[in-house]
Parts: C-alpha cells; sequence; structure tokens
C-alpha cells in the first residue's frame, strides 16, 4: 500500500507542494487531475526521489521512501514512466528492455521482456533500431515496457497520453487500465485526458495550486460540475 | 587520455584538468616501483592502473560527490578538480623530494628507458604503448557496448534521471567511469618515462593533446576521441616532420604547439567534431 502524508516538496527553495496526502491501495488505480502547473509532475518527482522533500511522510509497503535514493526507490518495486525524456534514445529497443530488466534482478529478464512485448507488440519488429527512431506513440510504449519489465509493484505513469493521437491515447488509456487489471500492478496516472482516465481508474484526486482539493470515486468528481468546470475546463472532459 | 577525458565529460559533465596529475602519478608509481624495488618497467602498468584508479575515487567521493549533490555548477566541478590537480601537484614534488632524499637517486628528469627492450632496433615501449592502446580500445569497446555494466553506463551519460528510475545506482556507474578513466590515464602516464624526461609537471605539457583529442572527437564521443587520438599522433608526427623538410628543422621544437593549432581549427571550423559530423553519424 502507498501512503503520502503531508507533503511538502519542491525543487530548492521552490516549494510547490503544500500538505499533499494520498493512498493508493494495492491493487488500486489512481488518477491525479490538475491543471498545467498545479504540482502533479512534482507530486511523481516527489514520490521517486527527483524533487526536494521538505516535511511529510511517503511510505510504500511500510517504508519511508524519503530517505532512500531513486534507485533504491525503484529496488522497492516502484516504476515511474515520466513525461518526457522517458527512453534511451541511443541505445536499441532490446538495450532499454534488457538493461531496465537486469537492473530489477527479476529472476528471468528475458520472460519479462517478452511479456513487456505481449502487452506492446508493435514494439517487437523495432528491437534493433536505435530508440530514436521510434514514433512518439512507439516511444510511450516503449517507456512503458521499460517500467514494465522491472515486474514493478506500484506504477507512476506522468501523462503517458502526451501528444499522442486520439486513438493512440485511448489505446494507452486502456493498456494502463489491461496492466492494472490483469498483471495487479498499482498505479498511479497523472493524465490531461480527464475523462477516459476517469474510465479506468478507482480513484481520483484533483491537485489544484499544490493542493489536494478533492479526493473520491470518478463518480463523485464526474459529479461535480463546478469543479470540473472551474479547474478541468480546459481539458478534455 | 583523450578518451579518458571524453569518457568523464560524458558521464559527469565536468571537463577534468586533474586528468594531468593522473598521468604525473602514473609516471611516478612506474618509476617508483623500478627505482625501489627492481620492477620490469611493464609490470608497474596494471599498478599504476589500480592506484591512478583509486585516486580517482578519491577525488570522485570526496570532492565531486559531495558538490553534485549540492547542485553545484559544471563550472563549479571544473575548478574542483583544477584544485585537486594543484594539490596533487603539490604532492607528488613532496614525494619526489622525499623519495630523493631516502633513495638518494634523482627523482626528477628522469628517463627509464634503459630498462626497456629492444626490438627490430626499436624500443619496447614502442611496441607495447600500441598494443595497451589498441587492446584498451578493444577492451573498452566490448565494456561499453556488450556488457550490462556499459549498457548502464550509456544509459547514465543520456540521462542519469532515467537510468535512476530502472534502478542504475548512478552513482556507482560514475565511480566506475572514473576509475577506467583514471586509471588509463595512469597507465599512459606509467608508459611515459619509457620514452621520454619524467618530472612532477609531465602530464600538464600533455593536458592542451588530452582536450586537443576529446574536442578533435566532438568532446561526447568515446570513439571520436579514438579517431582525434590517430589523427593528433599523425599530425604531430608526421606533420611536424613534412613541415621540417619543407619549411627548415627550426620548426620540429615547435610540435607541441600543433594540438593547440588543431583544437583552435576544430573549434572554428566544425565545433561538434569527428562525432557532430554526418558521415560519422551513419557509420556509427
Amino acid at each position: 500500500m502507498f501512503e503520502a502524508s503531508l507533503l511538502n516538496s519542491g525543487y530548492g527553495k521552490l516549494h510547490i507542494l503544500n500538505d499533499v496526502s494520498m493512498t493508493c491501495e494495492t491493487g488500486d488505480l489512481v488518477v491525479v487531475l490538475g491543471p498545467n502547473g498545479s504540482g502533479k509532475t512534482t507530486l511523481l518527482n516527489s514520490i521517486f526521489g527527483f524533487a526536494d522533500v521538505f516535511s511529510g511522510t511517503i511510505r510504500f509497503d511500510g517504508e519511508d521512501l524519503s530517505r532512500l535514493a531513486s534507485h533504491q526507490i525503484s529496488s522497492r518495486g516502484v516504476g515511474y514512466t515520466m513525461q518526457i525524456s522517458n527512453i534511451f534514445s541511443a541505445l536499441t529497443v532490446e538495450e532499454n528492455l534488457t538493461i531496465s530488466a537486469a537492473m530489477a534482478h527479476v529472476p528471468d529478464p528475458k520472460k519479462n521482456v517478452s511479456n513487456a512485448l505481449e502487452i506492446f507488440p508493435r514494439l517487437k519488429g523495432f528491437l534493433g533500431r536505435k530508440a530514436e527512431t521510434l514514433s512518439g506513440g512507439e516511444r510511450q510504449m516503449l517507456a512503458m515496457s521499460i517500467t514494465l519489465v522491472k515486474s514493478p509493484k506500484l506504477m507512476l505513469l506522468d501523462e503517458p497520453t502526451g501528444g499522442l493521437s486520439p486513438l493512440l491515447t485511448t489505446k494507452i488509456i486502456e493498456t494502463v487500465g489491461q496492466i492494472n487489471r490483469d498483471l495487479g500492478v498499482s498505479v498511479i496516472l497523472v493524465e490531461q485526458n480527464v475523462r477516459k482516465a476517469l474510465q479506468v481508474a478507482k480513484k481520483a484526486y484533483l491537485l489544484v495550486s499544490g493542493k489536494i482539493i478533492f479526493e473520491g470515486t470518478p463518480s463523485e468528481l464526474l459529479g461535480k460540475e463546478d469543479l470540473l468546470k472551474l479547474y478541468l475546463g480546459a481539458m478534455r472532459v | 587520455m583523450g578518451v579518458g577525458v571524453t569518457l568523464l565529460y560524458k558521464t559527469s559533465k565536468v571537463p577534468n584538468f586533474a586528468h594531468a596529475s593522473f598521468v604525473t602519478l602514473g609516471g611516478y608509481v612506474n618509476f617508483s616501483l623500478v627505482s625501489a624495488f627492481g620492477w620490469n618497467p611493464y609490470l608497474g602498468l596494471p599498478v599504476a592502473f589500480v592506484l591512478v584508479g583509486g585516486e580517482s575515487l578519491l577525488l570522485f567521493f570526496l570532492v565531486l560527490e559531495p558538490l553534485r549533490k549540492k547542485k553545484a555548477s559544471v563550472a563549479f566541478l571544473m575548478i574542483a578538480t583544477l584544485a585537486w590537480h594543484i594539490a596533487i601537484l603539490g604532492f607528488l614534488g613532496a614525494y619526489a623530494d622525499s623519495l630523493e632524499t631516502l633513495l638518494r637517486i634523482t627523482t626528477r628528469n628522469v628517463i627509464l628507458s634503459r630498462f626497456d627492450f629492444t626490438f627490430a632496433g626499436l624500443p619496447g615501449v614502442f611496441f607495447v604503448s600500441v598494443t595497451v592502446t589498441v587492446g584498451a580500445a578493444v577492451a573498452l569497446y566490448f565494456i561499453i557496448e556488450h556488457t550490462n555494466i556499459g549498457i548502464a553506463l550509456r544509459a547514465c551519460m543520456e540521462n542519469q534521471n532515467l537510468a535512476a528510475s530502472i534502478g542504475i545506482n548512478t552513482t556507482r556507474m560514475l565511480a566506475i567511469a572514473w576509475f577506467l578513466a583514471a586509471g588509463l590515464a595512469g597507465v599512459a602516464g606509467a608508459l611515459l618515462p619509457l620514452w621520454t624526461l619524467l618530472n612532477t609537471s609531465s602530464g600538464d605539457t600533455l593536458i592542451a593533446a588530452m582536450f586537443c583529442v576529446s574536442i578533435l572527437g566532438g568532446l561526447e564521443s568515446l570513439y571520436g576521441a579514438f579517431a582525434g587520438g590517430l589523427i593528433l599522433a599523425f599530425a604531430q608526427i608526421v606533420g611536424t616532420t613534412i613541415l621540417a623538410k619543407t619549411v627548415g628543422t627550426w620548426i620540429s621544437p615547435y610540435e607541441p604547439v600543433m594540438p593547440l593549432i588543431l583544437m583552435a581549427l576544430v573549434l572554428m571550423t566544425n565545433p561538434k567534431g569527428i562525432g557532430g559530423m554526418k558521415v560519422w553519424r551513419r557509420f556509427k
């Protein structure tokens, strides 16, 4: 189980998150919504040790993650797919996957790689190609696969559909739901496509100016017309 | 040496001015082993590799890593390597004096060529240095391209946050890069007194050549740096010989200026170096 409690974090002297508390039960898919600049990426960066945690706790399976380095957090079963710069473009697709599996010290790295390729079969044809030659959608698939081959218990996904076509967006969101449902991976999803994300989520948070202003089920959030209009109006609701 | 400068720049983003002291230290490690214990000068090469690699770990863990954690700028880190270089120069001066007193031998402007072998009329260092360079290139290629450590190093070179996110201990990877780069510089330094005079500032005279090789290669391309090394060697030896024959032998003492001229030419005409050229990228 994941729990952030009264989290205050940011970068250096820049304070971004204020007393943020959230939970993600084992097997849950939690979506974090909010307008641009609200601190969604900082929240994920704080969980993964890429931002400075000023106060509060971040616990995963009873362990305080805020005291660990990023590679140690990764070894605890937390995977992070960042929004940008999320693949090693100078490495081949295969190298991207094998190095991630090797670093996770999973029992059978090759099996994990082939399992990830079953979820994203489109990548099978590009294994020997440099990742920099992939299209936007393929890059996103590779980025998620890099995290998947580690057999994470908790996946942090930062806008995996950013810049993708509506068709690919639907496909990616469905795949996120499939990963959560079929593989039992807990997911914290930061997403701009509100309605699509809420379709697969069990719980939703609305983050505005570094503060959580709503916590509840997707249907409860969809019932809050005022909140949706005020804070998510510009987003694809 | 130039490949080491490139490796460290690519991994740590630090132009390492302490590289010159790595070379000098390697030279004195070998000189000490030959003078004090009567070792064959070639047996000192692996010792120089390990000791100089170890010295670079001190620099990395005591100076650079704490500064990096405090988010020090590249300029700050570069000055830190310069400060370390000056400290090591001081240490080497004191060490040379102590050795002179203890063993009653000359420790500055010394040469080990009398301990070298000859083959086909040429000094052994000629063959050994070529073999070591080719061996280091092949070993480095194998490590970088075909081992998990190499792939992890390449991953760190490209994006350290992403590397950490997949579980790579980036600090350990940077330490490996420093050890390898400094170790190679140490070996180069250990070969130096077999060819030319060794003194406490020997490495300093090569700093322009090291950065020239790295810049020729494009600063971020390891294989470009290897190519840069070959070009510089060609320019220094063949170029100076041709110039001496055409304009006169008075030009020969100016051979050390060649790296500076090449560096200036590359920066003015093709700042991305060999590694940034279209032909090279296609070849890669």
